[in-house]
C-alpha cells in the first residue's frame, strides 16, 4: 500500500509546484511597481528599527564602557526594578494608561465631528482656511504650547484668574499647585493639539467617497443626519479603526513635552502629571543610566506590543476586513 | 478586496506621516585644521612622536575654531610636538553624543567632566584613565599649582581620575539684591547677615513698596541647604562622620517653617513654586518687579549677575563660604580610556595650568584678532569688535586648567584672582571632603527616591503648603517605600570606607 500511495502522490503535486512558482512569479510581475516602490520604505525600516534592536540587550546588562556592549556582565531583571519597586510604580502606568484612553476617544470624536462640518462647507477657500487654522497648534513645538498654558494660568498675570473669576465669579485658583484640575487641562490641551491633524486625515477620507452614495441617498429622501450615520461614518469606519488602532500602539508611552513642560515640572501636580516617561527622566536627570533607560523602554515596548495584537484580534474578531493584519 | 487595499494604502500613509524625521546627520565634528603645522619641529621634541590631542568639551562651534586650533597646534608642535583638535559639543545635544563616543569606543584624548556632569558614573564605567602616575610624571606642576585638597577632594577612593579646574574652591551662599532698592532703604550688605536681619529688609521692602515682591522663587531653601549640609548627608556643624537624613534634623524642620511663614507673610511671588522652572523669576529680577532671589555666590557675583541680568544687583551673604567634594570635582579634564598617548595628554594638561600663553589661547582666542590686552594680565576687545561680531567667544574660562593664570577683561576687577585666593583660604573645609558617594549598589532605590523628592521638595521650600510637619511625614513615609533606608545604610557605609581609607 505505502508504495502505491507514493506512486500517488508525487503526480499532483508535480503538477502544482511548479504551478504555485509560476504563479507566485505572475505576481511579483504583476505587482513590480509596488513592490519596487515599497524598497526604500523597506530599507529604512531595516536600518533604522529593526537593526538597532540588538541594544535591547542593554537593558539586561549592567555596561562598562571597557568591555562594551556585549561584553559587559548581565544584570538579569536589577534595570527593572526601579519601575516596579517604586511607590508610583502603579501611578504612573495608571496615568500613562488613562490619559492616553482619554486622548483616543476624545481626540476621535472631536477630529470626526470637525472633519464631518468642514465638509459640509461648500466654499473651498473657506474650507482651506479652517484646515489650515485646526492644523496650525500641530506644528507648534510642545514647550511653546507650555508658555502658551502657563500665561493663561499662571499667578501672576493670568488670564483665567484676573478675567474668568471676575466675571463668573469663582475663586481664584491656584493652577499650579491643585492637581485635581490637571487631567482636564492636558485633556485639553492636547486635543487643542492633536485634533487638527486628526480631523484632515478623516476629512481626506471623507473627500474620497463616492458622491453617488448621497446622491442616491438625497434621492431616497435621507436627511443630513442618515447620510453622515449610514454613509459618511460606515465608510471611514476603516479608517477611523487604523487610527485608533495605532493610538492604541503608543498607549504606554507619554508625549513628554505635554507632561513635563506644560505642568512646569510642578512637584504639587505629579500625582495626576508623572507618566512613565516623566518618571524615567526624573530617576534619569542624575544618573543618565543607560540600563535603566533601556529598561523602560523595553517594558512600555512590549505591553504595547501585547496590546496591539490583543485590540487587532479584537477588530478581527468583529469585522476582518478592518484588522490591520 | 478594494476595501482591503483601501486600508493598506491609508495605514501606508499614516505611517509615511507618522515616521519620525532621523536627524542625526549632522556630524559637526571639524576636521579642518587637522593636517596644519605638524611639519615645523622645533628642537629638543624630536624624540617624540607627532600627535594629534583630541580635547572634548561642552560648548557652541565657534566662528574662528579652526584658526584658534591652528594656531594652538603650532605653539604646541613647538612644545610637545603635538597638534590639538577641538572639539566642542553643544550642551543639549552632549549626553547623546558623547555617550555614543563612549560606548563605540571612540578615540579621544581629553574630556571635560564634573561631579555634576557624570563624572563618578563615567569613573564607575572605566571611562577615564587613572592618573596617579601620569600625575607624577608629565603632570607634575599640576599638584603643585592645585594645592593638596583640590587633588584630594577630586579623587574618587582615592585614585585621580581627572584634574580639577583651578578657580574658586567654595560656595558662598546668600541672596542677589536690586541694588537701586538696597540704596532707596539703605541696607546694609557687609558681612554674613544672618535669617533674621533678612527678614527686616524683606518687612521693609513688603511694607513700603506694594509692587515689588521680597523674595523670588524657591531657591533660597536649595542655597540654605548647601551652606547647612554637605549634599544633603553630613550636617555642616557635626564633627562625626554621621549619614543624617535633613528631614529628621530640627534645624532643617525651623527652616521649613520658616519658609511657610515667609509664604503667608506675602514675601514671596504667587508663582513660587514654579517661577523658576518657568523662568518668571528671573524675568522679575530683570524688571525691578523682585527685590531678593536665593543664589549661591563667589566674590564678584553680583558684577556677573548684573551683566546677565541688565540691572544692578549686590550679593548678600547669609553663610561663610563652605568647601565639600562638589567644588572640588567642580570642572575637570580627564583623560579618555581611549586616548592613544595618554602621556601626551598629560603633557598638554601640565601645559595648561602653566603656560599662561597656551591657556589664554584656548580660553580667549588669538592676541590682536579676538582680544587686546590692555595691561599686562588685562583684556579687551579689539577696536570695531563686540560680543556679538567676534569669532572666538570663550568657551569658559572655568573648564580649563588654571584659571588664575587666565587674563582678565576690561570690567572685571584686576584683583580678581587675589579676592579668589583669599575667598578659598576663607572658607571652612568640610570633614567629608573628597567622599564621592557612588550611586551604583543602590541606583534602582535612588532613581525611585530623585521621583519622590521631586514631588515634595518643591512645595515645601516655597512654603506652599499648610501642615510642614504632615507634608513631611507624608515625604517620610513614601520616600521609604521607595526604599530610602536602603541608600542612607550604603552611604554611611561608603563613608566609613572611606574615612577608613582616608586615615
Amino acid at each position: 500500500m505505502p508504495t502505491l500511495a507514493s506512486s500517488d502522490v508525487p503526480v499532483p503535486t508535480v503538477t502544482v509546484v511548479p504551478s504555485r512558482q509560476r504563479i507566485f512569479r505572475k505576481k511579483i510581475k504583476k505587482y513590480r511597481a509596488l513592490l519596487l516602490m515599497m524598497i526604500p520604505g523597506l530599507a529604512y525600516l531595516i536600518l533604522n528599527n529593526y537593526i538597532p534592536m540588538y541594544g535591547v540587550i542593554l537593558a539586561f546588562k549592567e555596561l562598562n564602557y571597557v568591555d562594551g556592549i556585549f561584553g559587559s556582565p548581565w544584570a538579569g531583571l536589577y534595570n527593572f526594578k526601579f519601575l516596579f519597586n517604586s511607590p508610583d510604580a502603579y501611578l504612573i502606568t495608571r496615568n500613562t494608561v488613562l490619559y492616553n484612553g482619554a486622548f483616543i476617544i476624545v481626540n476621535t470624536s472631536i477630529a470626526l465631528l470637525i472633519a464631518l462640518l468642514v465638509n459640509e462647507i461648500k466654499d473651498k477657500v473657506v474650507t482651506r482656511f479652517y484646515q489650515s487654522t485646526f492644523l496650525l497648534p500641530h506644528i507648534i513645538s510642545m514647550v511653546v504650547v507650555a508658555y502658551l498654558v502657563y500665561s493663561f494660568l499662571n499667578a501672576e498675570s493670568d488670564f483665567i484668574n484676573r478675567q474668568l473669576a471676575n466675571w463668573f465669579g469663582f475663586d481664584s485658583i491656584s493652577w499650579y499647585n491643585e492637581a485635581n484640575y490637571w487631567p482636564y487641562v492636558l485633556v485639553i490641551v492636547n486635543a487643542w493639539k492633536s485634533v487638527g491633524y486628526l480631523a484632515i486625515i478623516y476629512f481626506a477620507a471623507i473627500i474620497g467617497i463616492d458622491k453617488e452614495y448621497y446622491e442616491a441617498a438625497t434621492i431616497d429622501g435621507a436627511s443630513k443626519w442618515k447620510q453622515m450615520t449610514r454613509i459618511t461614518i460606515p465608510l471611514i469606519a476603516p479608517m477611523i479603526i487604523v487610527m485608533t488602532l495605532l493610538s492604541i500602539s503608543t498607549i504606554m508611552r507619554s508625549d513628554f513635552g505635554l507632561f513635563y513642560q506644560v505642568p512646569m515640572n510642578s512637584g504639587p501636580l505629579m500625582p495626576t502629571t508623572n507618566t512613565i516617561d516623566t518618571f524615567v527622566y526624573r530617576a534619569m536627570i542624575v544618573r543618565g543610566d543607560i540600563g535603566m533607560s533601556t529598561a523602560a523602554g523595553v517594558y512600555q515596548s512590549v505591553v504595547c506590543f501585547f496590546l496591539i495584537l490583543g485590540a487587532n484580534f479584537a477588530v478581527r474578531r468583529i469585522s476582518k476586513d478592518n484588522a490591520l493584519f | 478586496m478594494k476595501k482591503k487595499m483601501y486600508t493598506l494604502l491609508a495605514l501606508l500613509m499614516v505611517v509615511m506621516l507618522v515616521l519620525p524625521a532621523c536627524g542625526q546627520k549632522s556630524n559637526d565634528s571639524k576636521k579642518a585644521g587637522e593636517n596644519s603645522s605638524t611639519s615645523s619641529e622645533g628642537e629638543g621634541v624630536t624624540k617624540l612622536e607627532p600627535y594629534k590631542l583630541t580635547l572634548v568639551y561642552p560648548g557652541d562651534a565657534q566662528k574662528d575654531l579652526a584658526l584658534v586650533q591652528e594656531e594652538m597646534s603650532k605653539y604646541l608642535t613647538e612644545k610637545i610636538n603635538a597638534t590639538i583638535e577641538l572639539k566642542p559639543i553643544d550642551w543639549g545635544s552632549w549626553t547623546d553624543k558623547t555617550n555614543l563616543m563612549k560606548i563605540s569606543g571612540e578615540s579621544f584624548d581629553l574630556m571635560f567632566t564634573a561631579g555634576w556632569f557624570g563624572y563618578g558614573l563615567d569613573v564607575s564605567k572605566g571611562q577615564f584613565l587613572e592618573l596617579t602616575n601620569l600625575l607624577k610624571n608629565q603632570g607634575k606642576d599640576i599638584p603643585t599649582v592645585l594645592g593638596d585638597d583640590f587633588i584630594k577632594g577630586s579623587q574618587i577612593s582615592g585614585k585621580s581620575y581627572g584634574v580639577p579646574t583651578k578657580k574658586e574652591f567654595a560656595q558662598g551662599f546668600g541672596f542677589l539684591l536690586n541694588k537701586a532698592l538696597v540704596d532707596k532703604y539703605q541696607f546694609n550688605t557687609e558681612g554674613v547677615k544672618t535669617l533674621e536681619e533678612m527678614e527686616e529688609m524683606f518687612k521693609t521692602i513688603k511694607e513700603n513698596e506694594p509692587g515689588i515682591v521680597p523674595v523670588v522663587s524657591n531657591k533660597f531653601a536649595n542655597t540654605w541647604g548647601a551652606a547647612n549640609y554637605d549634599n544633603s548627608m553630613i550636617s555642616r556643624d557635626s564633627k562625626e562622620l554621621k549619614i543624617i537624613d535633613t528631614l529628621e534634623d530640627p534645624k532643617f524642620i525651623d527652616f521649613l517653617k520658616r519658609m511657610r511663614q515667609w509664604n503667608l507673610n506675602g514675601w514671596f511671588d504667587k508663582d513660587v513654586v514654579t517661577s523658576d522652572t518657568s523662568g518668571q523669576a528671573d524675568n522679575m529680577i530683570k524688571s525691578g518687579k523682585a527685590f531678593a532671589i536665593g543664589q549661591s555666590l563667589k566674590p564678584g557675583k553680583d558684577k556677573e549677575m548684573t551683566v546677565t541680568m541688565g540691572l544692578p544687583l549686590v550679593q548678600v551673604e547669609t553663610a561663610l563660604p563652605y568647601t565639600t567634594t562638589g567644588e572640588a570635582n567642580g570642572a575637570m579634564l580627564a583623560i579618555s580610556r581611549t586616548s592613544k598617548d595618554p602621556e601626551r595628554a598629560m603633557m598638554f594638561l601640565n601645559m595648561l595650568y602653566t603656560d599662561a600663553k597656551l591657556l589664554n589661547m584656548l580660553d580667549w582666542g588669538i592676541e590682536g584678532k579676538h582680544y587686546v590686552k590692555i595691561s599686562d594680565n588685562m583684556i579687551d576687545y579689539p577696536e570695531g569688535v563686540t560680543a556679538d561680531t567676534q569669532g572666538y567667544s570663550s568657551p569658559g574660562g572655568w573648564m580649563f586648567g588654571n584659571q588664575f593664570i587666565s587674563y582678565l577683561w576690561a570690567n572685571e576687577d584686576s584683583d580678581k584672582w587675589e579676592q579668589f585666593e583669599k575667598f578659598n583660604a576663607s572658607a571652612e573645609r568640610s570633614i567629608a571632603l573628597g567622599f564621592t558617594f557612588d550611586e551604583t549598589p543602590v541606583k534602582a532605590e535612588m532613581a525611585a527616591v530623585s521621583n519622590v523628592d521631586k514631588e515634595f521638595q518643591m512645595v515645601l521650600n516655597a512654603g506652599a503648603i499648610d501642615d510642614v510637619e504632615g507634608t513631611i511625614a507624608k515625604y517620610k513615609a513614601k520616600r521609604d517605600a521607595a526604599g530610602f533606608q536602603k541608600v542612607q545604610e550604603e552611604r554611611q557605609r561608603q563613608l566609613d570606607e572611606w574615612a577608613k581609607a582616608s586615615q
